[in-house]
């Protein structure tokens, strides 16, 4: 049998996401794979400041990406498909914490014991990420991740997080200032 | 550590902390109901020629009578692929049958339009595709030529298939008269193929039939050869009379939409302005230039050298250059080369090329140090190469020598690191008109301003320049696109944003101290009772805000309040 290959892509990101979610959707495994190598870190990250959970936001972005394979033939683009992949998350993500009636930080030791079970974790990385989880509100958490790891503009992650533009640049502003002021405590 | 380092520390923690689930995911895929495959259906179209009528009754009937049943037999047997300009990828299972119909360009999806293939054999497939594509008129008696592909592990079956094609195709050509040339080929799985694809936007087949092309002439780019059609490909593999085993062709490549040698010399020996009995040695051959078919042409007038690119079809002059190759070569004089717009002499001075790219990086001659420059006549431009230093910074120009066009750039050093292309969607705005334009939108001049940070960011969606500065006592924060020199964010710190920057409120917006009022009475504090306040005035092209926080004992206050009247945002308590 011969492996599944997909045909060439637009070189412009956009463009290469709409095409592999249009060839996921007749099937094609392989480009399952170069959206989710391409997308998997922002899915994370995002799953992961909703769910503040390692093992949760393990969960949902492996779900994410099996809805994708599920649902892609109902994908219409609108020139947004990385917006249309976090929105899965996004609902998957807020979906498990009403599952759990878990809505809260968890305990801050337990933080540091997920965090710390991460095999392979640099421990700078592993202390950014408490400061991440830890130390910023919900949403000034969410509104960070989604800025840093994919780019967004502060326009279009309030479109996708149903929030007013200021709210969101209020919002952004703050955590930065936060992370950096405990950042520079930890260094 | 700035915003821009800030995030990449956050993406790169992110990255590491992402556990590989893709095998998981995929295995996963294999246990759910697979997601339904449907043909996508981008044009409708008229099924008036009756040879296609009588094919797409065939495939409608074959595709109900096969397609009971058929997700049984889904794996992938072999892939062939059909290369004319349209390139369609089909799909089959180990018994010949249609799995998949992909269109792999634009024009194959208006080729497949709403054709349902899947479960029809292989070869009914082939004659729908092939008659669509001349009711189309992407085949006829100017472009005859079709690329067949076959991927398969089993070298036999895939010859098998190679000539079970070839046939399929001959069919609806024998209805017309006209005779079909069809090259067909094998091709494996290959990273540096599928490379080659990649990069140029073709199918692994055309690819494959572009390094064979290469191989036989090194001289000729993938760039340039994958703009070209399946029939310029074959007219060129044949004019370079390849002996390629890999590649088996029957019929012959249409030449008719071609001048023909004669005339393309005829071209040449007339700009050059010499008759053809003075000409010795001339070879021609078909070449591709820019995307299009040339006559190359190389010939000699006593010891001066000519090379001319003729175009195949208009037998325009695209390019020539000429070398005296006698007594004199050795001093290299008398040589010149051009294109159609140009003449031996360039058209700007080399102060000229200094002050273009100067200007377009931003930088005095006086601050300029180790410059070299030097004209170099390449083959597509005749251009000016410039290298030089600005304290640490290195820049490297090239700028055309006829029109004074920016074609490449790159800084390089302990600032921005910054590359580009003029032609290219990366860069096209230069760091110094980045800063005009914030400093135009903030209001300020270049004097006023201090402590300026620029980087050149490749978002994911924008190539922006990140700048930050101070002026009038603020501190301004800007991203200018890179490409469109669109403001596409900003924001002042420490102030109220002066001169050209009120654009959507100007006066009429409430204090900082009424802002504060505003946030203490929501709050139901007075500024007695509070630690730590900041308030400060953002935005974000539409309107203005301020940003309020305090402290009341442990708990944190932050609010949002609209500049232009005061309405309170959004606002919440922190513990």
């Amino acid at each position: 049998m011969l492996p599944e290959r997909i045909a060439p892509c637009s070189r412009d990101m956009t463009g290469a996401l709409d095409c592999w979610i249009q060839q996921i959707a007749r099937g094609e495994k392989s480009a399952l794979a170069s959206l989710y190598n391409q997308t998997c870190s922002s899915v994370y990250g995002f799953a992961l400041s909703i769910c503040k959970n390692v093992p949760d936001a393990e969960d949902v972005l492996q779900d994410t990406y099996l809805h994708v394979w599920q649902a892609a033939d109902s994908y219409r683009s609108h020139g947004k498909p990385m917006a249309w992949l976090l929105t899965i998350t996004r609902n998957l993500a807020n979906s498990r914490l009403r599952d759990r009636g878990r809505t809260s930080l968890l305990d801050p030791e337990e933080w540091l014991e997920q965090l710390a079970e991460i095999p392979g974790l640099p421990q700078e990385d592993r202390l950014l990420l408490e400061a991440l989880l830890g130390g910023l509100p919900d949403q000034d958490r969410q509104i960070l991740l989604l800025h840093a790891l994919t780019g967004f503009k502060h326009r279009e992650i309030a479109e996708l997080l149903e929030l007013p533009l200021p709210t969101v640049l209020s919002k952004y502003h703050r955590a930065v200032k936060k992370l950096r002021t405990q950042w520079k405590e930890m260094d | 550590m700035n915003d821009q380092n800030l995030e990449q520390r956050i993406r790169d923690a992110v990255e590491h902390a992402t556990p590989d689930k893709l095998q998981q995911i995929l295995s996963s895929c294999d246990q759910q109901k697979g997601p339904v495959i449907t043909m996508t259906n981008p044009k409708k179209r008229n099924w008036t020629a009756p040879l296609i009528a009588v094919t797409a009754s065939l495939v409608l009937v074959m595709g109900g009578v096969f397609g009971y049943g058929w997700h049984t037999v889904r794996a992938v047997d072999s892939r062939i692929t059909l290369d004319v300009n349209p390139s369609i990828s089909i799909t089959v299972n180990s018994k010949e049958r249609v799995l998949n119909v992909d269109a792999l360009n634009d024009d194959a999806a208006a080729i497949i339009g709403n054709m349902d293939l899947k479960g029809t054999q292989l070869e009914v497939a082939v004659n729908a595709l092939i008659g669509s594509m001349m009711q189309n008129g992407y085949l006829d008696e100017l472009q005859n030529s079709i690329l067949v592909s076959v991927e398969n592990s089993d070298n036999a079956k895939a010859l098998a298939l190679q000539q079970k094609v070839t046939d399929a195709i001959n069919a609806p050509f024998a209805a017309t008269g006209l005779e079909p040339a069809v090259l067909s080929q094998s091709v494996t799985d290959d990273a540096e193929l599928e490379k080659l694809a990649s990069q140029n936007g073709i199918s692994t087949g055309k690819a494959a039939l572009i390094q064979t092309i290469m191989a036989l002439d090194p001289t000729l780019t993938a760039e340039n050869l994958s703009a070209l059609t399946v029939n310029d490909l074959s007219v060129i593999l044949n004019s370079r009379q390849s002996d390629s085993n890999t590649i088996t062709q029957t019929g012959t490549a249409s030449s008719k939409a071609y001048i023909t040698q004669d005339e393309a010399k005829a071209a040449a020996f007339a700009h050059a302005g010499v008759q053809a009995s003075q000409v010795s040695r001339c070879d021609i051959e078909f070449d591709s230039e820019d995307g299009a078919m040339v006559y190359e042409l190389e010939f000699f007038v006593g010891n001066t050298e000519y090379e001319y690119d003729i175009d195949a079809r208009t037998a325009d002059v695209v390019k020539f250059s000429k070398e005296n190759r006698g007594s004199a070569a050795s001093s290299g004089s008398n040589s010149s080369s051009g294109n159609t717009t140009s003449t031996d002499s360039v058209g700007i001075t080399e102060a000229r090329a200094k002050e273009i790219a100067f200007t377009h990086a931003g930088v005095k001659e006086a601050d300029v140090s180790n410059l070299k420059i030097k004209l170099d006549y390449g083959w597509y431009y005749t251009k000016y190469e410039l290298e030089f230093f600005v304290g640490t910074k290195e820049y490297d120009y090239e700028i055309d020598a006829n029109s004074g066009k920016v074609l490449e750039y790159s800084v390089e050093g302990n600032s921005a690191q910054t590359s580009g292309n003029s032609n290219a969607g990366s860069a096209t705005v230069s760091e110094a008109k980045a800063k005009e334009i914030a400093f135009a939108h903030a209001g300020v001049t270049e004097a006023d301003v201090s402590g300026i940070k620029i980087e050149l960011d490749k978002g994911w969606y924008h190539t922006k320049y990140e700048l930050e500065f101070y002026a009038d006592g603020k501190e301004f924060d800007y991203e200018i696109d890179a490409v469109s020199g669109d403001v596409l964010e900003y924001s002042t710190e420490g102030g109220v944003p002066s001169g050209g920057n009120t654009n959507s409120n100007g006066s009429g917006q409430i204090t900082a101290d009424e802002a504060k009022a505003i946030a203490f009475n929501y709050a139901g504090v007075t500024e007695s009772d509070i630690s730590k306040l900041k308030v400060e005035l953002d935005d974000d092209d539409h309107r203005y805000v301020y940003e309020i926080e305090f402290n009341l004992g442990r708990q944190e206050f932050s609010c949002t309040i609209l500049a232009s009247d005061g309405t309170v945002l959004e606002a919440e308590w922190d513990d």
